[in-house]
């Protein structure tokens, strides 16, 4: 322990300069910018900058690209709590509380609770990546296949939560569970390298790209939305809430750390532990944490309905990833995710492998990168996110919004087009954004499908995996402790959940209509 | 949304599932040298949650016939697919597919023109400026990362002009 | 309308004129290269690093656009419906122009295109834990012999050379060993780590880190030349074996490209890769082996690999074109 702290002091000294914390600012600014224009991605900015740190310094090319990525975690949530329009897909569970506390006028709240949420849940995080990453990597690296898709199948369960109350609503939410799984088996099935649904066509091979699946599902889908509200006077429906702001008092702020504070420690937990493993990602992580706050919660929560701990848990949750997703990284030289894949890259650029060796060769390096991580969210939060959130609020006091959401489709586009420059794409996002516009339109949840989509690949290639490994017996799946202890906690999850749900008669509030996705 | 809207969609689902079965399962997973196995589960799953809430629907439809007043109903989701929507889709629509023969810069000034009125924007002004400044902007930023957005005939002009 | 015909006549003159100039300044503008794979992995941070000094050659700016899926093939098919005037091409890892095309229905024909030429080849070593009791391939295959199917390896996907170069040897001894499909080569790496498979075959850049931190071992080098990396690990050659498993990353131009500007490419490549520079971050930073061949050669191998990998796929089932 005394020898990470003294690792941590030459990390300082070495990377502590002005020039470096610079390099995090510009980063986190461009971050916070491509991660609140809806459809582009924090981590699309990286790849578009990555080129560019050729020529730029180590330490100050990886802290730019920190800095992006910090701030498009949190960045997402802007949208998702001023228009429903999550900026980014981690953003996509936030806007389940944030855009109903918003229009009850506590703009301020919302944005500020997911503020200091994400940089709470990345504190936590960065620090669990100095002192805990080995062990912690190790753990990541027992779970074999069956682990994890017992993993996932429990993580899956919390989408129950996330269902409406009525016997209709959960129908149509196991439903939209089905057809999120149904798209994402569109693509080359990685057990037999054969196609599945592609119909013929290259693109599809690898499957519809989640990105602008989820963009499609809930941004280019409320577009659609609000196109119907034209005429009337309710469009951007917020705009009538401005009138109203409800100031954001420091009683206030302690209350709800009060509230939320359990919750911000499980998801922080969470989200660093679902970081870790490779695969799983801050959109689930998101959404685990939400329905983990929820299931938790006691029956008067007002959950749907602007509830503070609904915006914390996610914001928490999806910000813990950022730093354990490095963790793989940093202790096995193994990516977890897309931004480690880039980070990873940004080390190749500099002539380093991001690894044991580097950690054991030039501990300064690694170190130093932590300490500007744990910097990052700090400095970010003080200098860029709040001053940015307050200019955010000006715009949007004057927004006109018959531009506005055309604006939002272009940017959308463009951020989809900008991942794989790919034109055939566009027409799926396309397809996708009005699917899910006539899914709303029925009543059938969004977040519930998204969910599915984003795990039920993880489920199926992991279940396979163990099967192949275990030459088709499904023993494998009772043999290990930590498999069964997992599926017997997800039988019961499920089991009482669904209890809950029925028998458990209505909540006390009903959720209006429009607060639903 | 009415219970008779909820036995439709109910319906249409248990058809895909049929569809899924019995043409695409064979033709497009099959054929292929994939494994039926998950596909077929999921459809199945489909088709039951799909039977159950047709049930729910037909509980529903009945309900609403004995109580006709407001308060009977208890489908969930509302209102019908309106115009502007579906004009808003068929303009992005045509956006995307122009895109590749029109250059990034053209089709999007078209679309923003468009897409403004079908919101409503009632002045031309500021839609002018949104519609040229925007694909601009977002152009020279593209150009400035060295990526590419579909090429047109404005994209080859500025080319020209640019050297 | 005349005056219409005479404008027209006069750019159909200037066309024709400016035709031939143009592939003699060739390039006149930038050129676009789509590269197959997502950004950040070996092959784009090596492409990165040559295309400065084409770029310098060439006395225009290249564009690299990532254009990954389908194992390559999205960007080739996108490539194959180019203009060919020489200033779109692709670069191509050797599966997307053999192997796939063999796996499953294309629209392109890989055999249309125009080869420029190679910079690199790939590099894989077979591995086991640092902690398993297989000391040498021999041990692993005796192991494998006495209990089929009890070895299991991670490979990136099925149909990969990795997949296929291992499936050769199983072949080859009549053993069985049960090929597992990851996703992409660290996670095959990581599966070795976390002792969910006993072997991986995999290439050089996703293992430096875990080998080099002492956690694997490694049994042979699958492809035909040893590497700095390991540089006592025998070669399957060396082990008897009349194999090895080759990939290399190639340049290709869309059906119909003039001589002159694939030449002129092949040039740049030439030497880009002359660059002390190029080499010395290839070999210390980047772990892979700078390997020129020219259109023809690369052509060549293409072609002969073709017969290789197609019978390999058909043994595992996987060949149906």
């Amino acid at each position: 322990m005394g020898e990470i702290f003294g690792n941590l002091w030459d990390g300082a000294v070495f990377a502590l300069s002005l020039w470096n914390i610079l390099a995090i600012l510009i980063g986190y600014a461009i971050g916070i910018i491509a991660g609140a224009i809806p459809g582009v991605m924090a981590v699309t900015a990286m790849v578009l900058i990555l080129p560019y740190t050729f020529t730029l310094e180590p330490l100050f090319a990886i802290a730019m690209l920190m800095g992006i990525y910090k701030g498009g975690a949190y960045a997402g949530s802007i949208t998702a709590t001023l228009f429903n329009i999550p900026g980014t897909p981690e953003a996509a569970a936030t806007a389940l509380d944030s855009y109903p506390m918003f229009k009850q006028g506590m703009q301020k709240r919302s944005l500020e609770i997911a503020l200091w949420a994400s940089v709470f849940g990345g504190t936590v995080s960065n620090f669990l990546l100095v002192f805990t990453a080995p062990p912690l990597a190790e753990v990541a690296l027992r779970l074999g296949p069956s682990e994890i898709a017992a993993l996932i199948l429990f993580s899956l369960t919390a989408v129950i939560t996330l269902l409406g109350d009525s016997r209709m609503d959960i129908w149509k939410g196991f439903i939209s569970i089905t057809l999120g799984l149904m798209l994402a088996t569109v693509g080359l099935d990685n057990m037999s390298a054969s196609r599945r649904y592609v119909f013929g066509i290259e693109d599809l091979d690898n499957g519809v790209p989640f990105v602008l699946t989820i963009i499609a599902l809930l941004a280019l889908s409320e577009v659609f939305i609000q196109a119907e509200k034209v005429g009337g006077f309710t469009l951007g429906e917020a705009a009538s809430a401005v009138s109203k702001i409800i100031p954001y008092t420091w009683k206030q702020r302690w209350l709800d750390l009060k509230i939320c504070l359990k919750d911000l420690i499980r998801s922080s937990l969470i989200g660093s532990l679902l970081g870790a493993l490779p695969g799983i990602g801050a959109t689930t992580a998101a959404f685990v944490c939400y329905g983990e706050a929820r299931r938790s919660a006691k029956k008067n929560a007002r959950f749907g309905d602007g509830d503070p701990r609904g915006i914390a848990a996610p914001e928490a949750g999806n910000n813990a990833v950022a730093a354990s997703s490095l963790i793989p990284l940093v202790t096995l030289g193994i990516p977890g995710s897309v931004a480690a894949a880039v980070m990873y890259g940004a080390f190749m650029i500099q002539g380093m492998i991001p690894g044991p060796m580097l950690m054991m060769e030039h501990p300064e390096i690694i170190y130093g990168l932590f300490v500007l991580l744990i910097v990052t969210d700090f400095l970010g939060a003080f200098v860029i996110a709040l001053p940015f959130i307050s200019v955010v609020q000006k715009i949007f006091k004057n927004l006109n919004y018959s531009l506005f959401f055309p604006g939002v489709v272009v940017c959308c586009v463009v951020g989809v087009y900008a991942e794989e420059f790919n034109v055939f794409n566009l027409r799926i996002f396309l397809a996708l954004g009005f699917v899910g516009y006539i899914m709303r339109k029925m009543g059938m949840s969004i977040p519930p499908f998204i969910l599915a989509f984003i795990l039920g690949p993880i489920l199926e290639r992991n279940t396979r995996t163990a099967l192949l490994l275990s030459n088709g017996s499904p023993m494998i799946f009772l043999q290990s402790p930590i498999t069964l202890g997992l599926l017997i906690l997800a039988a019961v999850a499920l089991g009482w959940s669904l209890w809950r749900k029925t028998r458990g008669g209505k909540s006390v509030l009903e959720v209006p209509e429009e607060f639903k996705h | 949304m009415n219970a008779r809207s909820e036995l439709s969609i109910a319906t249409v689902l248990i058809g895909f599932s049929m569809l899924n079965y019995f043409y695409l399962i064979p033709t497009q997973v099959v054929a292929e040298g994939s494994s039926p196995v998950y596909p077929a589960l999921i459809n199945t799953m489909l088709l039951c949650f799909a039977l159950a809430y047709l049930a729910e629907g037909v509980r529903c439809w009945r309900k609403e016939k004995l109580a006709q007043s407001e308060g009977g109903s208890c489908s969930t989701g509302g209102g019908k697919l309106m115009v502007r929507p579906l004009a808003m889709l068929v303009v992005t629509g045509a956006w995307v597919l122009s895109m590749e023969y029109l250059g990034f810069i053209i089709s999007t000034f078209v679309f923003l023109m468009i897409a403004s009125r079908i919101f409503g924007s009632k002045s031309w002004s500021k839609t002018l400026i949104l519609s040229v400044a925007m694909p601009l902007i977002i152009s020279f930023v593209f150009r400035g990362l060295n990526a590419l957005l579909p090429e047109g005939p404005a994209e080859e002009l500025i080319n020209l002009i640019l050297g | 309308m005349k005056k219409l015909m005479a404008v027209l006549t006069c750019c159909l003159a200037l066309a024709l004129v400016a035709v031939p100039a143009l592939a003699k300044d060739y390039p006149t503008k930038p050129i676009t290269a789509y590269i197959p794979l997502s950004a950040g992995g070996t092959t784009d941070v090596f492409v990165r690093t040559i295309a400065p000094y084409m770029e310098k050659y060439l006395g225009k700016p290249l564009i690299l656009v990532n254009k990954p899926g389908s194992g390559g093939a999205v960007a080739i098919s996108t490539l194959s419906k180019a203009k060919p005037d020489g200033y779109t091409f692709s670069w191509a890892n050797l599966p997307t122009l053999v192997t796939i095309p063999q796996m499953r229905k294309l629209t392109y024909d890989p055999k249309e295109l125009v080869y420029i030429a190679s910079p690199m080849h790939y590099d894989y070593i077979l591995y086991v834990k640092k902690d398993s009791p297989y000391n040498s391939l021999k041990e692993l295959i005796d192991f494998a012999r006495k209990n089929p199917g009890a070895v299991s390896y991670g490979t990136p996907g099925l149909g990969t050379t990795n997949h296929l170069g291992v499936a050769w040897l199983a072949n080859h001894e009549k053993v069985k060993m049960t090929p597992i499909p990851f996703k992409g080569n660290p996670k095959s790496v990581a599966a070795v780590l976390g002792g969910h498979v006993v072997a991986c075959n995999t290439s050089t850049t996703a293992s430096v880190s875990a080998y080099k931190g002492g956690k694997l071992k490694a049994l042979a080098i699958m492809s035909a030349t040893r590497i700095p990396l390991t540089p006592d690990t025998k070669t399957l050659k060396e082990l008897g074996y009349n194999f090895a498993q080759f990939s290399c990353l190639g340049a290709v131009f869309p059906k119909g490209t003039p001589e002159a500007m694939r030449k002129k490419i092949e040039e740049a490549i030439k030497y880009a890769l002359s660059q002390p520079d190029v080499q010395q971050k290839a070999k210390d930073e980047l772990y892979i082996s700078i390997d020129f061949l020219d259109g023809k050669k690369y052509r060549e191998l293409c072609d002969q690999y073709w017969g290789i990998w197609g019978k390999v796929l058909k043994e595992v089932g996987l060949k149906k074109f």
